[in-house]
Parts: C-alpha cells; structure tokens; sequence
C-alpha cells in the first residue's frame, strides 16, 4: 500500500544523487579565489556571523510571519466557504478583529516605529 | 433522658470553645483569666459527662448524636457522629474530671509564666481532640481526635521552646507518633477494604461473622497495636515518653499520664469485637504489654530524675492495662485506666509541686525529707505511692489485681503463655512496689539533701494547687471499690463495660484458687516495699555508720553485711540491670529510630543528585521515560 | 464536503473561555493608556469572575451532556466543575499578583493578558473532548506561562526558569504530539471516544498504547510526574512567586482534566499493561515528590516538589478514573487549588520584593509578629499535610478509596506512607513559625487584596474539611463522562 511512498523516496533520492555525479562529471573546473571562498548570500564573510542583531529585527520578522499566516488561513477558507458560508464569514471577521486588536497594540507599542 | 444525654456532644465544643478564647484574646486577658475560663470549659464538660453517664446508666442504651453524612463517595457514606455508650462515657468522666483538677492545678503552678493564655488554649484544645478521640464513632472521626491529641503534645512538650532540649523532644515524640499513625492508617483502610464500612459499631458488629482467626483480621489487629504502641508508648515505639518530660508537669500528669497514654488502650477496647475474632493478634498485644511493663519497671529503678522515673512506671502500667486487654479483659484494662488515671495524675501533680517548691529542681538526690515541710504533697504522694504499688484496699491493688488474674485465666493466651505472663506481671508488680518506695523515700522521707540556696525556699504550694491533690489522692483510695474482684462481690465496672465490648474467654478457677491468687497479689506488693526499706532505709543506716568509720563499723559490715549486699545486689546488679536497659532503650531501640530518620535524608539526598539544574539532563530524564514507555510497548509487542 | 457537527455551537458551554478572551484583548488595549498594573488586574478580575458566572451557571442548568463542535469541546461536569477550579486559581493568582507586580518592579501590562490566555488554554483543556482542541488548548496554556516565568527580566534565575521551561515544554509538547499521531493512526479519529470505539478489537492496539505511551508522557510533563517533573522546581524556583502561585494551580489542573478524561476513555481500550506504566510512575512521583521535598531549606522550592508529591495522589486517582476517581480528582484539585494557592500567596507577604528570602529561617517567629498570617500558613500546611477535618484530607480520602475501589491497593498503602512523611516537611514550617524566635524582626508585605486571596483560600480549604458532601456530591451527579461517543 506504501509501496508507492517508498518509491517516491527512492525516486527523489535518485534524482538528486543524478544531479550532482552528471554536473560533477561535466561541469568545466576552473578555479579562481573568487570562487574557493565561502559564499554568504552575496556578502562578503568578513568578520564573526556571532553578531548582535537589534531586537527590532526579529521583533518585524514575528509581525511579519503573524500577517503572513492570516492570509495563509484565508484559502482553505476560500476553498470551502460555500460549504458554510455565514458561519465562515463570520470566523473570519473574528479572526481579523483579532488580529486587528493585534495591529493596534504593536502600533502604540512602536513596533513600527524604526529609529 | 436520651435528649438529655446529646447534651454531652458539647462537651468537646465547649473544650474547643475555651481554646479558641484563650488563644485569639488570651494575651489581653489578665492572669487568672485564662486559666478560669479553660477550667470552666472543662469542668463544664465534666457536668455534661455525668449527665450523660447518668442517662447511660438509666436506660442502659448507647445513645449516638449524628451530624449529618459527611462525604458519600460510590460505595463509600462516611457519616459523623458521636457514640455515647458504656465506655465512651467512663473515659469522657476520666477526661474531663481529672482535666478539671489538672487545669485547675495548672492555675497555681503555670502563676507568672509568659506563655499562660497559650498553654490555657492548648490544654483546652488537647481536651477537645481527646473527648473526640473516645466520643467518635467512626475510625475517621477517632482519628480526627488521635492527630489532634499528637498535635497538642507535640505543641506541649515543646511547650518551653527556647530550650532546644524541649523543642527536640517535641520532636521525637511527633515522629514516633507517626510511626503509629501509619498503622492507624493503614488498619483504617484495610478495616474499610474488609467490613466495607468505618463506623465502629458496624464493623463490631459484622466481626463476629467473619472467618474467625484469618490472616486479614490479624493484620487489621497487629495494625491497630501498631496505632496503640505509637500512642500509648508500648515496646519498641515507648521511647518519647521519657523526652516527653520535657513539657510543663500538669501536661505530664494529663497528656502523658492519665489520658493520652491510655489511647492505645481504649482503641483496642473499642475494637474488641475484631479482636475476639483475630486470636492471634490479641496474644501479641498481651505479651507486648507484658514485655514492656517489666522493662520499663527495670529502668525506672535506675533512673534519678523526679519525673522520669514517673515516666518509666507509666510506660509500665500502661504495659499492664495493654496486658489486660489482650487477655481479653478489656474492663479490666479500662479499669487500670480509672485508677492509673488518679493516682499517676496524683504523683505527676505531686512532683509538679516539689520541683514547683524546689524551683526547678528534679535530681532525686538532691531531695530528700521533703514530707516534713511539705505535708499535704507529702501525705498524697503517699497515698498514690502505696496505691501504684498495689497495698490492699487502694485502688491500684484491685485493678492491678484484675489484671494479673486475668492473664492467670484467659483462654487467648494458651495454657503455659498465660501462666508466663502471669510470672511475669507478677515481678513487674513487685519491681513497681520496689522502685516506687524508692521514689518516695527518697523524695519525701529520710534526710534532707537539698542545696542550701534551695532549702531555705521550699514551702507548700498554694491551695489551688494542694485541693486537686486531695480529691485525686480521695479518689485514688475509693475507686477501686468499682471493681471488686468478682468472687467476692458484685463487680461493677466489669458489668458496666461488658456492654461496651466484646466478651473475653475465661477459665473460672475456684474460690480457694482466686484466694490465693489475691493473697499473692498481696504478698508481691509486700515483697517489694520490704524489699525497698531494706535497701534504702536499713541499708542506708549502715553505710552511714561505716562512713562515719566508728569501731563499730567492722562489726556492722560483719553482721549485717547489708553494703555489700546493696552494693553488689543493686548498685551493681540491680542498677547495673536498670543501666542496660536504659542504654539498650537509648542506643539501639532510639538510635534506630534515629537511624530510620537518617534513612530518610538519605534517600532524598539521592534523589537531590538527580536535580542537576541542567536542561539536557532533565531532557534526557525525560527520553528516559518516554523510551522506557515505549521500550515496554515494543516488549509487548515482541511478547505477543 | 460537510463539516460533521462543526457548526453546533452550544454558547453556554463556551461562554466561560469566550469571556476570558475578551477580556484578556480588552485588557491588553485597556493596558497600553494605563498608569500601573492595578487597571488591567481590575479588568482581568472582572473577566475572570463573569466567566465564573457563566460557568456556575451552567454548572446548575443540569445540562450535563452540552457540547460544542460535536463533542470536541465538552460542557459536562467535570469539565465545567473544572473551569471554575481553574477560574478560582485565576482569580487568586490576580489578587496575589495586584500589588506584588508593583512593589517587584515587574508592572508591564502584558501581565494579565497572558494569565487569562493561560487560563484560557488551561480551560480548553479541561474542556477538550478530542486531541486537536487538547493540543490547541495545551499550547494556548503553555506559550503565555513561557514568558510569564520570565516575566523578572532583569532576574537571571527567571530568565533561566523560563527558558528552561520552554526548552523542556516543547519537548513535553513534542512527545504529546507525535502520540496524537500514533493514536489518530491507529483509530481514524481524534475524538476520544470515536478512538476507543475504533481500538475496540481491532488489531492495531499495539499501536495505539504506543501512542497513549507518549500522551501520557507529553502530559504527564505538565502535570510534574516522575520522571516528566524535573522542571517544576527549578521553574518554580526561578520564576517570580506570583506566577508560581498562577502555575502551580491552574497549569496543574488543566495537565490532570486532559489526563482524566483521556484516562476514563481512551486509556481502557489500549494494553492494559499502560495502567501498569502509569503505576510505575505515580508510585515513583510518590516517593520522589515526598523525599525530595523532605531536604528542601527554601520553602518555594519546597513547595515545588510538595506540588510533584500532590501530582502523585492525583495520579493515583488517574488509575481509579471508571471508579470514582474522576470525581475525587476533581474534588482534589479544588482543595489543592485553594490551599496551595494560599500558601503561595503568604509566601508571596513574607519574602523580599525580588522574592528572595524563602528560606525557613524567615518564618521563624511569625506566629508572634503575624499571628493572623501564620494561623492561615498553619492551615495550609495541615491541609497539605492531610490532617482531619481541613479539605486536604478529604481530597487524599477520597482518592485513597477510589484507588483500593480500583484495586490498587499496594499504591493506597504507598500513598498513605507517603502522605504519613509529607507531615514532616509541612510540620517544619508551623514549628519555625511557632517555636523559633527570629534574631531580626521579620519584615512582611501588607497587601489588602492578597489577604482576601489567603482569606478566600482559608475558608475553603476549612469548608471543603469540615462540609465537603454538598461539592463531592455535584461532581459525582451527571453522567459517569461524557467522552464524545
């Protein structure tokens, strides 16, 4: 029954593995400084990653993540909401009412606020 | 009259009453007050006793005051409620009487203490929880009033708690305790597990149609000796009586003598009906009140302190009334409670008054011809002497008498165990007599050896204090007369309490038979005294004449040779006998008592090793556990 | 696609955690124009108490089989009952905290919000008839008491108390999920008792223990049972008292309504040899909680692990849960809600402002500079103790009778042992209250609203001793459970 499962696994981990010996083999060396260094999203790695970032920082990463699942909320929403349609609505006006008392507090706390 | 006698289930408010005044407005009360208004809260108690002895005595029937179901849990009514029969009455008159004279007392003796208003509550309170303790009929509501009673003798002997002395002996005496209430507990459950009930009067009366002599029964029966011992100091859990010393002396004489003491006493009674059905249990109380009434009469030989010596005697004749109730003669055990309760409170109260005049002092060799300043304490201390020891026509003679006879007659005992017992009841009496002339003498009679500071203060103490001695000391002649031994005349006490509980197997020897176990009795308590003055007061003669190094002193040694034989026989011997058995007492039995108290730390120091304070020690814990659930499950599994 | 019973909403089964959101967004708005913390524990104690309201209403409909979400969220006895013990510890913890948070410097509005989300979490739990709305409502208990054991932030023993709390909580929450699995895997649902009809001579038991195996676990973290509890006394230790007070009661509570109910429903239909597991482990909190607590100086930490020892009594009823048990928890959990919260709360009135000072020492002579505080310690530790006539030896009666109705009995007798050693450690502190002289004059926080929380706990643990028929008899009434068949 789960033979298709473990196929599946099996299929992936082939590709993979297909994609790194095929680009190993082809793939033209030509090595330069430039490309031995480590590679850090574009920037230069100067210095320790060990720095302090501001807590701002993740304090915007946690607001962002909180709007960003509201929105991941509203498709299954979506999907069924003829199945109920008052009482989805109405869930979903409660769940924005919630999330806009949320809006409000962050905003007077000064979350926004980048100084 | 029955209405009248519900009266009586105030008594123990009355009593909680007086606590709860004297301890929420006793520091505003001035001095006497506190001890009038504990005084009349018991002696009020007392009035509603007789009442209700009255109103037993008049019907003949149990009365019980209900309050109402207390918790009704599936299979479970617990219902509250009070029985007033035969028994529960006699100790409540035991209780609240002798708590009167004692509180009374305690007005002199407590004059200008600090804490007065709350030795007042706590002594009301001890009062409360001891009326309930032999007023309940449910083992619930019995063990309500058997915590409550540890609690105020815990509070009590650590009653001077800037001595860390006392505060320490609080202590032994509230662990010790636990041991026993452990059994309590456990013969509770196992007593619900059994009769599916914990009110008294069912389970008493279900007993006799259980399967007679099973190994439950037993259990449920050694558990509640288990219980007795804690309480009642009986072998191997008597050593806090001793400590127990520590509390002011009105405490002893109430707490530790005449009513506490004797719970373990009153709850085999009250459980007798068990015990007619649990042989085999029955036999073990006997000989472990047997065992320690003859080693706590061999210590209390070698002891010097006033009331330590008073100690050991009442682990000893508590040791008796335990006999007596394993024989199966449980009036007669109650009986020794009666007359224990006067003249051992009697001899307490007596001490209290010497040590009171002395101004603290309690070393026995440092006393000395105190009878002669003192009269009445003198004269009283006399009485209960002669009384303890068993002197014909007081009552210490009829209900120790009772009791030896009884162990002499039961059919629990077996033929030769019984026989055993009664030898050695018998010698247990004979040290009695001998170690309490000893008290006495060297108390009371002979010369003075008190310090000078102290000798130009001794005086007798007020009347409020000298009164209670009488009526104790009229009592301690007249109520043995209750219990005449049954050949010669109508036994009261037995009559009134063989409504109470179970009867006991009895072989009926004839009149000329129980003749002579009288007058053994008799001749035991004799031997003893005379045993006493030889020592005490013939050879004391001698040897003084033999430091006086006269010439005659050669020749004295020669012809009385009472030094050598005082010396060798009890100085040696005798005091050598008494010193193990306090050093056996003091370093095996508390110090394994102690011991088992270390255990304790030790264990939770094990368990502190555990509490690391590191997170991944605690979260490997954790997937310890978790694995070990489901290492189980895969075992099953595998098992299958 | 229909949505099977998700649209019955019975509003007075859910009234009591709808009005603990409310008020706990209201507070929050309310907390960001207020001058102190006083506004918003006003606000939190009036939310508390209309739930309380709404629960004791329904308590009295007699509506005992209401249900919401088709029988997803319960509304029967134990669970309403249950709400209302939680709302208690809610309201004591509040009062205790009103002018603690002030004089502790840890005033942030936030406060009270997050205690009313936790106890909205804790009632959702006690509420839950299947295992998503139990995680849900485990999560919503859990995240707010996180950050509320940190709440000290300048404290490094908080900070460490609430990490620790974390690290280990997910880990608990982890092993409670990965359970749900394996018993959704097994049966093809998740309400509880559609699961134990499902398990019923099927073949996949095995299976399924596995995963009640690790709920038991996962919950068995929240409610401090050995080996799950090494937590609770260093949280207990690092956090500030006034959410010890919070924690030890309602976190407690909601932990063993999720394990009653999952043990009176799921649990008989898995091996039996779990019941024997979780034998295993009430006995070994039995003896951990009390030994433990036995070499403890510092009270709060002693108080800790005497919560682990009352984890194991509780979970003695776990085992008895189809014979009485259920009711005697209940009744358990009320007085240990009342007596535990209390002596809390005078510990709160005895120790410094940073909650520093818990050691025994400080007690000593209380009964003479406090009488009236050191009479209520008094109690509590009776209570605790089990002694007569005070609610907590009802509590440990009706367990203990439940356990031997079960046929326990070595567990009863186990308890009774144990119990018989806890008086130990209680009694220490009523002996340095009454019989130690202090060298300095104790110095005590006055605090009129905690005095009316100890005074509230005082006369219910004493009424619950002396009355206890009227309570134990509404939580037995009602059907036996209502499971979500």
């Amino acid at each position: 029954m789960y033979l298709e499962v473990l196929m599946m696994f099996l299929a992936a981990g082939l590709i993979a593995a297909a994609a790194l010996v095929v680009g190993g083999l082809l793939g033209p060396k030509k090595p330069g400084e430039v490309k031995l260094s480590a590679y850090e999203s574009g920037v230069p790695a100067v210095g320790s990653a060990r720095e302090r970032f501001p807590v701002h920082f993740y304090l915007v990463a946690m607001v962002f993540i909180i709007f960003d699942l509201e929105t991941a909320f509203f498709y299954p929403l979506a999907v069924k909401f003829q199945a109920a349609p008052q009482f989805l609505f109405a869930n979903a006006v409660i769940f924005v009412a919630i999330l806009a008392v949320g809006y409000v507090y962050l905003l007077r706390k000064g979350v926004l606020n980048w100084k | 009259m029955t209405d009248l006698v519900q009266w009586a289930a105030l008594a123990p408010l009355l009593a909680l009453a007086g606590a709860f005044v004297n301890g929420l407005f006793g520091r505003s009360l001035k001095e006497p007050a506190p001890g009038i208004v504990g005084s009349v809260a018991v002696g009020a108690g007392f009035v509603l006793s007789l009442i209700a002895f009255f109103g037993v005595a008049g019907t003949g029937e149990a009365v019980r005051v209900g309050f109402g179901d207390f918790l009704t849990a599936g299979s479970f009514t617990l219902a509250l409620g009070f029985h007033l029969d035969q028994l529960s009455v006699l100790m409540m008159l035991i209780i609240t009487g002798v708590g009167f004279l004692i509180h009374v007392y305690s007005i002199g003796y407590m004059h200008g203490d600090p804490g007065y208003s709350r030795y007042f509550a706590q002594l009301n309170l001890f009062v409360a929880s001891m009326l309930v303790l032999v007023m309940a009929d449910s083992f619930v509501l019995m063990f309500v009033g058997w915590e409550g009673v540890g609690v105020c003798s815990f509070l009590l002997i650590g009653f001077w708690y800037r001595d860390l002395a006392n505060a320490s002996a609080g202590r032994k005496a509230f662990i010790v305790n636990r041991v026993g209430d452990v059994g309590f507990l456990l013969a509770m459950f196992l007593t619900f597990k059994v009769f599916g009930s914990l009110d008294i009067q069912t389970v008493s009366a279900m007993a006799p149609t259980m399967l007679y002599g099973s190994a439950v029964l037993t259990g449920i029966g050694l558990l509640y000796l288990l219980a007795a011992a804690g309480k009642s100091a009986q072998l191997p859990l008597h050593v806090w009586l001793p400590d127990a010393m520590a509390g002011p002396t009105p405490v002893s004489a109430l707490i530790h003598a005449a009513t506490m003491v004797t719970a373990g006493v009153y709850l085999i009674a009250r459980t007798s009906a068990v015990y007619a059905v649990a042989p085999g249990a029955l036999a073990t109380v006997a000989w472990v009140g047997v065992l320690t009434a003859l080693v706590a009469a061999i210590a209390a030989v070698g002891q010097t302190d006033i009331k330590r010596i008073l100690a050991y005697s009442t682990i000893s004749q508590v040791g008796f009334m335990i006999a007596a109730v394993g024989a199966g003669a449980y009036w007669a055990g109650i009986f020794h409670v009666l007359t224990h309760a006067f003249f051992k409170a009697l001899l307490f109260l007596g001490a209290g008054s010497v040590i009171h005049a002395l101004g603290g002092e309690q070393d026995v060799r440092k006393m000395g011809g105190l009878g002669r300043r003192m009269k009445v304490t003198g004269t009283t201390a006399l009485i209960a002497t002669l009384a303890i020891a068993g002197v014909p026509f007081l009552s210490g003679f009829f209900s120790k008498d009772a009791i030896v006879v009884a162990t002499f007659t039961s059919g629990v005992l077996g033929g030769v165990g019984g026989e055993v017992l009664y030898a050695l009841l018998m010698i247990t009496a004979g040290i009695t007599a001998f170690y309490m002339f000893r008290w006495y003498y060297l108390v009371f009679a002979g010369e003075e050896r008190l310090e000078r500071a102290v000798s130009d203060k001794v005086h007798e103490s007020p009347s409020v204090m000298t009164v209670p001695l009488v009526i104790l000391a009229v009592g301690s002649v007249l109520v043995g007369y209750l219990g005449l031994p049954a050949f010669l005349a109508d036994n009261r006490i037995a009559a009134w309490l063989g409504h109470a509980t179970a009867a006991g197997e009895f072989s009926h020897p004839s009149v000329a038979t129980e003749w002579l176990l009288l007058l053994a009795s008799v001749l035991v308590a004799f031997i003893g005294l005379a045993l006493g003055y030889w020592v005490y007061v013939v050879g004391k003669g001698a040897m003084a004449r033999r430091l006086g190094n006269t010439p005659l002193a050669g020749a004295s040694r020669g012809a009385f040779g009472v030094d050598a034989l005082y010396k060798a026989l009890f100085v040696d011997t005798g005091s050598g006998t008494a010193e193990a058995v306090t050093l056996l007492d003091r370093e095996v039995v508390d110090r394994g008592l102690v011991g088992l108290s270390g255990v304790v730390p030790l264990i939770g120091g094990l368990l502190r090793r555990w509490q690391s304070g590191q997170v991944r020690a605690y979260a490997f814990a954790m997937l310890l556990g978790a694995a070990g659930l489901l290492a189980a499950v895969a075992l099953v599994g595998v098992l299958k | 696609m229909s949505f099977p019973g998700v649209l019955d909403i019975d509003w007075n089964v859910m009234a009591p955690a709808v009005s603990l959101l409310i008020t706990a967004i209201v507070a929050l708005v309310f907390g960001l124009s207020a001058r102190d913390s006083r506004g918003p524990a006003a606000v939190a104690l009036i939310g508390v108490l209309t739930a309380g309201i709404f629960a004791v209403a329904h308590l009295f409909s007699g509506n005992e089989s209401a249900a919401s979400f088709g029988l997803r969220y319960l509304g029967d006895v134990p669970a309403t009952a249950l709400t209302l013990v939680i709302l208690l510890g809610t309201a004591m913890a509040i009062l205790v905290s009103w002018d603690q948070l002030e004089r502790g410097g840890m005033g942030q509005p936030e406060y009270y919000p997050l205690m009313l989300l936790s106890a909205l979490g804790a009632v959702v739990m006690a509420s839950a008839g299947d295992l998503i709305t139990l995680i849900l409502g485990l999560e919503i208990m859990s995240l707010p008491a996180y950050a509320l054991s940190a709440w000290r932030t300048r404290d490094r023993q908080s900070e460490e108390a609430g990490m620790k709390y974390f690290l280990l909580g997910a880990f608990g929450s982890a092993m409670l999920i990965y359970g749900t699995a394996l018993l959704y895997g097994a049966s093809g649902s998740f309400v509880y008792g559609a699961v134990a009809a499902a398990l019923q001579g099927g073949n996949l038991t095995l299976l399924a223990t596995a995963g009640g195996a690790l709920v038991l676990a996962g919950l068995g973290f929240k409610a401090a049972l050995a080996p799950f509890h090494q937590w609770a006394p260093d949280v207990y230790t690092g956090a500030p008292t006034v959410v010890v007070t919070f924690m030890s009661v309602v976190i407690k509570v909601g932990a063993f309504a999720a394990l009653l109910r999952i043990a009176a429903t799921v649990f008989p239909a898995l091996q039996p040899w779990l019941l024997t597991a979780l034998a295993v482990i009430v006995a070994l909190t039995l003896v951990v909680g009390n030994f433990t607590a036995l070499m403890q100086r510092g009270l709060k930490r002693m108080l800790a692990y005497s919560s682990v020892a009352h984890a194991g009594y509780l979970g003695l009823a776990l085992l008895a849960a189809n014979h009485g048990g259920v009711a005697a928890a209940a009744f358990y959990l009320s007085v240990y809600a009342l007596m535990n919260a209390g002596a809390f709360a005078v510990l709160t009135l005895v120790t410094d402002a940073s909650d520093h000072g818990d050691d025994l020492e400080r007690f000593a002579g209380l009964g003479r500079t406090r009488p009236g505080l050191a009479a209520a310690m008094a109690v509590f530790m009776l209570s605790l103790g089990g002694i007569p006539l005070l609610g907590g030896f009802t509590g440990k009666v009706l367990v203990f009778q439940a356990t031997i109705d079960a046929g326990h009995v070595w567990l009863a007798v186990l308890g009774i042992a144990t119990s018989v050693v806890a008086l130990f450690y209680y009694f220490r502190v009523i002996a340095y209250m009454y019989f130690r002289e202090s060298s300095h004059a104790p110095h005590t926080f006055r605090s009129t609203p905690a005095r009316v929380a100890i005074a509230v706990a005082l006369v219910g643990t004493v009424l619950l001793g002396i009355l206890p028929g009227w309570w134990h008899t509404l939580l037995s009434v009602g059907p036996r459970f209502l499971a979500g068949y």
